[in-house]
């Protein structure tokens, strides 16, 4: 964590994540075992040690008021290690400073990286003190020996280095690498006692009260967390309990019960990589309670002990994504523009189409929320005083934003399209956006244009945009803005306003073959209107994650026998069939189909004809069609393009030419 | 166990599988579900009493069931007034809890049935196996929305487990009231 935003994502992620297992761990107490009661506590040690994200939480409100805060305290502070626009971003749980300190939240986050250094060194000095301690400790006599090798043996458990200690209350196990068991001097020890002590060796427990410590510093100014760090070092003690009666019969589960009580108000060590039988009177209280339903848990539980495990670290480590309605896109007040602007800055579009949705509906709504969503975070700076200066200056809603040239004359509800998605080079697609418009506004600022009979001219305005995958995909206009007098959709079928995406032609000697390519992508935009009777409407509000729902790749076909060089004509007909091809060598057989008529038709095996009737007055030496097929499952990437065609070419009915267009055809 | 406890054995079962069909069928007017899943947990939770006859863990699940209750009686509510319950925080609380709840409540009716001989007692326990599996694969972070076939054959499965689950536990009341009428009561409950 590089800012101090950061650690409170963190610490309020792993907080959230506390109380979701307090209240399940209440709710279950006494339903499920102290082994599940500890064992549930891995969740918590992963969340510690995952990085929390902005785009999913466990409370998905969470990143939003954080980031709008951030948004507003960081505003004039001119801070080193956070900045305005730059989302709360965490690479690991650890403060990291990268400079000098230059605000107040600066200066915070060096004093919470200072209280991490200063809790690792108490906890380092305490366990050094008890080290010490230990060292001035007397070797274990011979008796001790001896009754610690038979409790070893009974229990099948293997006991370490042990001393004793005058003045300790009562004995603990401290150390990872080199465990020693310490017991009081002059006294006895009873037999469960060390089974207690040598269950904590066996299972590790030293090693995890060292990682609880360590989680401890990280969030030591979490007062809530510190209770959360405590309960689990109970329920540790608690499952060793559980271990120890597992081991004992009748009466001596009962006198170990009277051992824990007599410890109740003894003093204990608090020393990380130190385990101990005695842990205070209320947390005694708590394992005493645990112990009188040791026998009352339902078994055969082992199943749903794990799936409820599994269960809860779904949404505790993987998070909610926050569904973001057109409320919280749409800030009708300069008040509400901060969150606007902290929820465009966390949801970001996660796919290529959710990027061109998101912008292509902040163009049709004039939402600039919608397009910062999809733009880079270099430009919300400068969309943000665009907007405010909108609704201070011309009084707008907060989120309006110009929707820039030609785009005045929008009509809202015929949506957009989006054509010819193509590698643009450095991992950038370049695509077109079309919208339909019922009017191209005037350069004099009013009126539409209009023909040349005084009619008001409609068509589509064509946007060129670049797509790029940077935090999440955005989206960046690409070049001018193209006007077209076609009705909207024709852009599929002409060449003339936008370039063809891929044009391949050929010349023989029976003519000219061109063969050129539109993709058309569609994303499942409609909205149920209404329940009953089952309307549907075209939905406004973007979405981040869309997904392509399918993309046409359309093929227009032409051939031209007029420039021929065979040194005649054709007398009654021409015609062409489009077979596509996989791989140039591709081996393929052509339908049967009579070509010396007029018409045309596919088949759905990648088959297209189309022929023409030459004769009377209107000469036409040109014959052309067109066929699609639908790709789906794109996920990221352009609909691929059929590398090659097999063409014949018909005169009078007999094919006269067969040949292929490959990529080296190309335009 | 005396005829009364046995009678009343065979109403809890018979409450608790029309709880189950409560819970798991739905008939909407509008937004109004006139098939509760309230009902159904409330109805679980007045069996309790009488199955925990059978097997004492069963009164550990009356304060789950009336939390269940509560839940859907809130999301039964909100949907009336057309609102989402919308709490992804609770909901992963409420999902653990129900899972717990299933899994025992089952377990406790697998054990009536194997202390009244009863031949549904391995089903019951297959059918919990298989119900707390789905759940728990339901509750993992995977997109199954995308992959429409999937959604098919896991929404099949989910039905088939639950008409199941209701026919096991209608059956289990049939014999339970066969054998009150064939069997004199045992001795003694070991």
């Amino acid at each position: 964590m590089n800012n101090i935003w950061g650690f409170l994502l963190q610490t309020l992620s792993l907080s959230l994540t506390a109380v979701l297992l307090l209240a399940v761990k209440w709710l279950l107490a006494d339903k499920l075992s102290p082994r599940w009661q500890y064992g549930v506590w891995s969740i918590l040690a992963l969340r510690a040690l995952i990085p929390a994200g902005t785009a999913r939480s466990l409370l998905p409100a969470l990143p939003l008021w954080l980031e709008t805060w951030k948004g507003m305290a960081e505003r004039g502070l001119n801070s080193a290690y956070s900045a305005v626009y730059q989302p709360i971003h965490l690479d690991h749980v650890f403060p990291v400073l990268s400079g000098r300190p230059a605000s107040f939240t600066d200066w915070l986050l060096v004093l919470y990286a200072a209280g991490v250094v200063l809790s690792l060194a108490w906890y380092l000095l305490s366990y050094l003190r008890l080290r010490l301690l230990l060292a001035r400790g007397t070797p274990a006599g011979p008796e001790l020996q001896e009754q610690l090798a038979r409790v070893g043996e009974r229990y099948g458990l293997k006991p370490c280095r042990t001393v004793q200690v005058r003045g300790l209350p009562s004995a603990f196990v401290c150390g990872v690498v080199r465990p020693v068991l310490a017991v009081p001097d002059g006294e006895g020890v009873d037999d469960k006692v060390l089974l207690h002590e040598l269950l904590h060796l066996n299972h590790h427990d030293a090693l995890q009260s060292l990682g609880w410590a360590f989680l401890r510093s990280l969030h030591w100014c979490n007062p809530f967390l510190w209770y959360a760090f405590d309960r689990v070092g109970n329920d540790m003690e608690s499952l060793c309990d559980q271990r120890v009666l597992e081991r004992l019969e009748g009466e001596e589960r009962r006198e170990y019960g009277k051992i824990l009580l007599s410890m109740a108000n003894d003093r204990y060590p608090r020393a990380p990589g130190t385990t101990s039988l005695s842990n205070g009177g209320k947390n005694i209280a708590r394992r005493i309670a645990a112990i009188v339903r040791f026998k009352k848990y339902p078994r055969g539980m082992a199943l749903v002990s794990v799936c409820a495990v599994v269960v809860l670290a779904s949404p505790a480590l993987w998070g909610t994504a926050a569904a973001y309605g057109f409320s919280d896109f749409s800030p009708g007040f300069i008040r509400e523009l901060d969150r606007a602007m902290a929820m465009a800055r966390i949801n970001r579009c996660t796919t290529l189409a959710g990027a061109l949705d998101t912008y292509a509906k902040g163009l049709i709504e004039a939402n600039g929320i919608y397009i910062a969503a999809a733009s880079p975070l270099s430009r919300h700076q400068e969309l943000e005083a665009e907007m405010r200066y909108s609704v201070e200056s011309e009084g707008w809603v907060a989120y309006h934003l110009d929707r820039g040239p030609w785009l005045d004359g929008m009509d809202k509800n015929g949506g957009y399209t989006i054509y010819d998605i193509t590698p643009a080079g450095d991992g950038r697609f370049h695509a077109w956006l079309e919208f339909p418009v019922s009017y191209f506004l005037a350069e004099s600022g009013k009126g539409g244009v209009k023909d040349e009979n005084g009619e008001t001219l409609r068509g589509s305005v064509l946007v060129p945009v670049y797509i790029w995958q940077e935090d999440g995909w955005v989206v960046e206009e690409a070049g001018e803005r193209i006007c077209s007098y076609r009705g909207y959709g024709q852009t599929q079928y002409y060449g003339d306003a936008i370039p063809w995406l891929r044009e391949l032609t050929a010349q023989t000697q029976w003519g000219t073959v061109t063969i050129q390519n539109r993709t058309v992508y569609t994303i499942d935009n409609q909205t149920q209107t209404d329940s009953f009777f089952g309307w549907t409407s075209f939905s406004l509000t973007p979405r981040v994650d869309a997904q392509f729902k399918e993309a046409l790749t359309w093929v227009h076909y032409s051939y031209s026998c007029l420039e021929n060089t065979v040194g005649h004509q054709p007398q009654t007909s021409i015609g062409i069939m489009v077979a596509e091809l996989d791989d140039p060598d591709q081996e393929v057989e052509f339908p049967q189909e009579y070509l010396g008529g007029y018409g045309g038709g596919s088949s759905s095996d990648g088959f297209s004809w189309d022929s023409l009737l030459i004769g009377g007055g209107d000469q036409n030496y040109e014959v052309a069609g067109g066929s699609g097929d639908y790709a789906h499952d794109l996920e990221n990437n352009p609909a691929p393009l059929h590398p090659a065609y097999r063409v014949r070419l018909f005169w009078d009915g007999e094919m006269v030419e067969e040949l292929t267009l490959t990529e080296e055809d190309a335009l | 166990m005396n005829e009364e406890n046995k009678m009343n054995l065979c109403q809890a079962v018979k409450h608790i599988a029309w709880g189950y069909v409560l819970l798991h069928f739905n008939i909407n007017l509008g937004p109004l579900n006139v098939l509760p899943n309230w009902a159904g947990y409330l109805l679980m939770v007045g069996a309790l009493p009488a199955l925990s006859e059978e097997e004492s863990s069963a009164s550990l699940l009356r304060p789950l069931g009336l939390l269940l209750a509560g839940w859907e009686g809130l999301c039964w509510a909100m949907a009336l007034f057309g609102r989402d319950p919308n709490f992804q925080f609770l909901s992963a609380l409420v999902t653990v809890i129900a899972l717990y709840f299933h899994f025992q409540l089952l377990t406790d009716l697998a054990i009536a049935a194997r202390n009244h001989q009863c031949s549904q007692e391995k089903r019951i326990l297959h059918l919990r196996t298989v119900q707390t599996l789905l759940t728990t694969l339901l509750a993992l972070p995977f997109p199954l929305e995308r992959y429409e076939a999937l959604v098919m054959v896991v929404s099949l499965v989910f039905m088939a487990v639950a008409v199941w689950i209701c026919m096991v536990l209608f059956s289990l009341r049939s014999s339970l009231q066969e054998s009150q009428y064939e069997n004199p009561p045992p001795a003694a409950i070991p």
